[in-house]
């Protein structure tokens, strides 16, 4: 409508400044001032144009989705509003872990809440996003999946802290030796170390073959007629490889022994197996009882995981209450030891409760009914005991030591135990 | 069987916070004792306090009291004990005192109430009610010549010049004295949209002329036929109760198709949608409420009920009274196209032309989108543009196969409330 766009343009810009006599105004009406005819003319275009409105029809409607190849998880919709609503993103995760396992997908009744969670979560739950989730994601601008890396950029144009992150993610195989020994060459001497430390994993590597050399013959069995004893002979600090990243103190131990120190973080843990003849756990029980046990098991507890994985090693440190004099380890000792190491070491109460719960945590697993018994038994007695996370890590079967009612002082943490277990248990029996 | 389902409890609550609290408080360990009889629901929950809260819900409005501190209603205490009633998790039993007191005081209550609109209204009421209403339409006159020399001003000055949102909220305000809410509504919307949108000049252009012709309409009132008076009194916004609804009430299954819900202030506006199944007609049921109160449980989208809806006077009766209705499957009539929408509001508009909003429901429509806005496409390939919530539960649910859709029409743009296929039904 011309005259109703003339008239509000002169309505923006003021009804005085522009002519009256070229006013577009209807002339049925009669309203005194121009402002007014204006006004009540614009009215009365207005609601014509309402009145004789029609509707575009050159618009297309969006391709509809495509069809799934896989069922949706249709069962799961209402404690997964549930979850949604109590933002228990833990149980959601879960559950989606699970529901992937039976190829199972999230149902549109939920997908819109899912995309909307935080970037991190929902890259967890893509296993559960099927065509329909994906199609929707590109409607709502929601990117999905990661952005592909761009190009690596070449050695030469990385600062010193990007080439030692680079050989620290390095897969540490002969393949990559020329880039490691390259590396160890270079000026800045982070970049050097990171270079060693990936050198001294590599078997057959010039590196490794200098360390086992010095290795040989530093431990030793002797036999006695009831007992056996750890004879340690320590390297003096010249002895070693001046390219070895060195540790300027630790403890107290003396020079020999912070030698030692070095050089055992540098060797693979199984070398001293084969040296002495003994398994892990023996061998670790010698050499606490050595005068070196401080460099020796320090050594043993910085190579597992740092440098050599080897999971033997880290069940048998875990077991050895390596927690007592360097609960600095515990952590990532408990990542890495197996699931029979820690519930070992949990049943046999080695852990304070409160490391039981930091070390459940790092773990980042579910618990086993055992070791959940005995968390929410900790839990009971410590009702002081944050309870926002270990509802999500326990057993579902720990369901049944929260169902009746606790001491008073502990009843709200139990109540919240029981909330996040029972919504779990939901969320599972749904799939 | 009960009416109360998981989902119509959650319709209760007054915001999120109170919803993900009601989940957390519906589990049987946070209610030491329930019991429920008739209409009657109660319990105590465990709270932070030595005394467990008291809670009752009067299942046939609802209504709700609770012991504790809360403001919000309901409080999460009586959601939580609805939502263990709506999964069937509470026993009958017999009401201890304090609930029986409570409910025995409702019915007192309501007796009382009863009593009081049964009784005939005395000449002096009716005298007085006649003198409030010259009274105020005199008001609303005198504001309005104040209004129309604000309005004329702006004009005058071009919107560019001089207008500030500020100045539109403070015209409001004497319009809010002289009585007329309706006119005080229209010019705030209109200082919320001057400067915004690319095309807000258009927009204010059409409020600041609706209000104008509103006002004229005002001041030629006594040349207006009874029903044109009625919508232009209503459009000034004097209130219309609930005796002025017409005599011969419509019977009908009626199907809620969609709702509106706005906050303005400390009120908030409820307007539920309803399609006569048998015959075809529309009706709004429009209801207000403050400090969260909840809305008629009745009224939930994707339900429908018998009843006999009261139709208020207008020349385009739209909004309509519900006494009692009983429950029906959902299964609402199908949906017409763009061009009969459009060619339905054009002759409602002639009869009534101060509707703002008009119910459009399409059968067989999809979603698409220019880039900038999404738009309702009918199967005949026309279209209509989208405002208010973003359509992605629709999408998500349908995957934009084609659907019966409900929205509220408001001369530019369609908000939608609501959709539904064999997929189910989602509300917005």
């Amino acid at each position: 409508m011309k005259e109703f766009d003339n008239l509000a343009t002169a309505l923006q810009v003021g009804v005085r400044r522009a002519n009256p006599d070229r006013l577009p105004l209807l002339k049925e009406w009669t309203c005194g001032s121009p402002e007014k005819a204006c006004l009540v003319d614009l009215g009365v275009l207005d609601l014509m144009r309402r009145a004789g409105m029609t509707p575009r029809d050159d618009l297309a409607p969006v391709d509809g989705a495509p069809p799934e190849t896989r069922r949706y998880a249709l069962a799961s919709v209402e404690p997964l509003l549930e979850a949604l609503d109590l933002e228990a993103v833990q149980a959601i995760l879960e559950w989606a872990e699970e529901a992937a396992g039976k190829e199972l997908l999230a149902a549109p009744a939920v997908l819109v809440r899912l995309l909307e969670l935080p970037p991190k979560t929902r890259t967890a739950l893509l296993p559960v996003f099927g065509e329909r989730a994906h199609w929707l994601a590109d409607l709502m601008g929601i990117r999905l999946r990661p952005p592909e890396p761009a190009e690596p950029a070449t050695w030469e144009d990385l600062g010193w802290r990007e080439r030692a992150e680079r050989i620290q993610a390095a897969e540490k195989s002969p393949e990559n030796l020329p880039l490691f020994e390259a590396a160890a060459t270079e000026k800045r001497k982070e970049v050097r170390e990171e270079a060693f430390r990936a050198l001294a994993q590599i078997p057959g590597s010039s590196v490794a073959t200098t360390i086992l050399n010095l290795a040989k013959g530093r431990l030793s069995v002797v036999r006695k007629l009831l007992s056996k004893e750890l004879k340690v002979s320590p390297p003096t600090p010249e002895e070693l490889p001046p390219q070895m990243p060195r540790t300027a103190a630790f403890g107290t131990l003396g020079p020999n022994a912070l030698a030692l120190y070095d050089l055992v973080r540098h060797t693979p843990p199984s070398f001293w197996e084969q040296e002495t003849g003994l398994q892990p756990g023996d061998l670790i029980a010698l050499a606490e009882k050595s005068d070196y046990a401080e460099a020796l098991i320090s050594g043993w507890l910085r190579a597992i995981p740092h440098n050599f994985v080897e999971p033997r090693w880290s069940d048998a440190l875990l077991l050895a209450r390596v927690d007592v004099n360097r609960p600095q380890f515990r952590e990532t000792l408990c990542q890495h030891a197996s699931e029979a190491a820690f519930e070992e070491a949990v049943l046999g109460r080695r852990f304070h409760p409160d490391a039981v719960f930091a070390y459940a945590m790092a773990r980042g697993k579910r618990l086993s009914p055992a070791v959940s018994e005995l968390l929410v038994d900790f839990i009971k007695q410590r009702h002081s005991i944050s309870k926002a996370w270990p509802a999500y890590h326990l057993d579902l079967s720990a369901i049944r030591f929260v169902s009746e009612p606790w001491p008073d002082e502990s009843e709200s943490t139990r109540q919240h135990l029981f909330r996040v277990l029972e919504l779990r248990l939901r969320l599972h029996r749904s799939l | 069987m009960s009416q109360w389902t998981t989902e119509r409890v959650l319709a209760l609550a007054p915001d999120a916070s109170s919803l993900s609290s009601a989940r957390e408080l519906s589990s049987e360990a946070k209610w030491p004792s329930s019991g429920t009889q008739n209409h009657a629901l109660w319990g105590e929950a465990k709270g932070s306090g030595a005394k467990p809260y008291q809670t009752a819900v009067d299942l046939r409005e609802p209504a709700f009291k609770c012991s504790c501190p809360s403001r919000k209603f309901p409080c999460k205490h009586a959601l939580g004990l609805m939502i263990r009633y709506a999964k069937g998790e509470i026993m009958a039993a017999s009401p201890p005192g304090w609930v029986t007191e409570w409910l025995e005081k409702r019915d007192e209550k309501s007796t009382k109430q009863e009593t009081k609109s049964d009784a005939p209204k005395t000449e002096i009421d009716v005298e007085a009610a006649a003198k409030r209403s010259n009274k105020r339409w005199e008001n609303i006159l005198a504001g309005l010549e104040e209004c129309e020399a604000f309005l004329a001003d702006a004009a005058g000055q071009g919107l560019l010049a001089t207008q500030s949102a500020r100045s539109w909220d403070h015209m409001a305000a004497r319009m809010v004295d002289a009585q007329s809410p309706g006119i005080a509504r229209r010019l705030r919307q209109i200082g919320l949209t001057v400067g915004v949108g690319p095309d807000w000049g258009r927009t204010v252009a059409g409020q600041m002329g609706n209000l104008s012709l509103l006002m004229e309409g005002a001041r030629r009132v006594e040349s207006l036929n009874e029903d044109a008076r009625v919508d232009l009194r209503v459009a000034l916004g004097i209130p219309q109760k609930k005796d002025d609804v017409e005599l011969a009430p419509v019977a009908d299954v009626w199907d809620v198709l969609g709702q509106v819900i706005e906050q303005e202030d400390r009120i908030t506006t409820c307007r539920s949608w309803l399609l006569g199944r048998g015959t075809g007609r529309w009706a709004m049921h429009l209801a207000f409420s403050v400090a969260g109160r909840p809305f008629d449980i009745r009224l939930l989208p994707g339900t429908a009920f018998v009843a006999e809806l009261a139709f208020f006077p207008s020349a385009w009766p739209l909004r309509a009274h519900l006494e009692d209705a009983i429950s029906e499957p959902f299964s609402p009539r199908i949906g017409a196209t763009w061009d009969a929408s459009l060619d339905r509001l054009s002759h409602a508009l002639a009869a009534q032309p101060w509707i703002e909003q008009f119910p459009v429901h399409l059968t067989a429509a999809r979603l698409g989108t220019d880039g900038h806005a999404w738009w309702v496409v009918d199967q005949n390939g026309q279209s209509g543009k989208l405002r208010g919530p973003l359509p992605w539960p629709v999408l998500a649910l349908s995957g934009n196969a084609p659907a019966e859709v409900i929205g509220e029409w408001d001369g530019s743009s369609l908000r939608l409330m609501a959709a539904w296929g064999p997929w189910g039904f989602v509300s917005l």
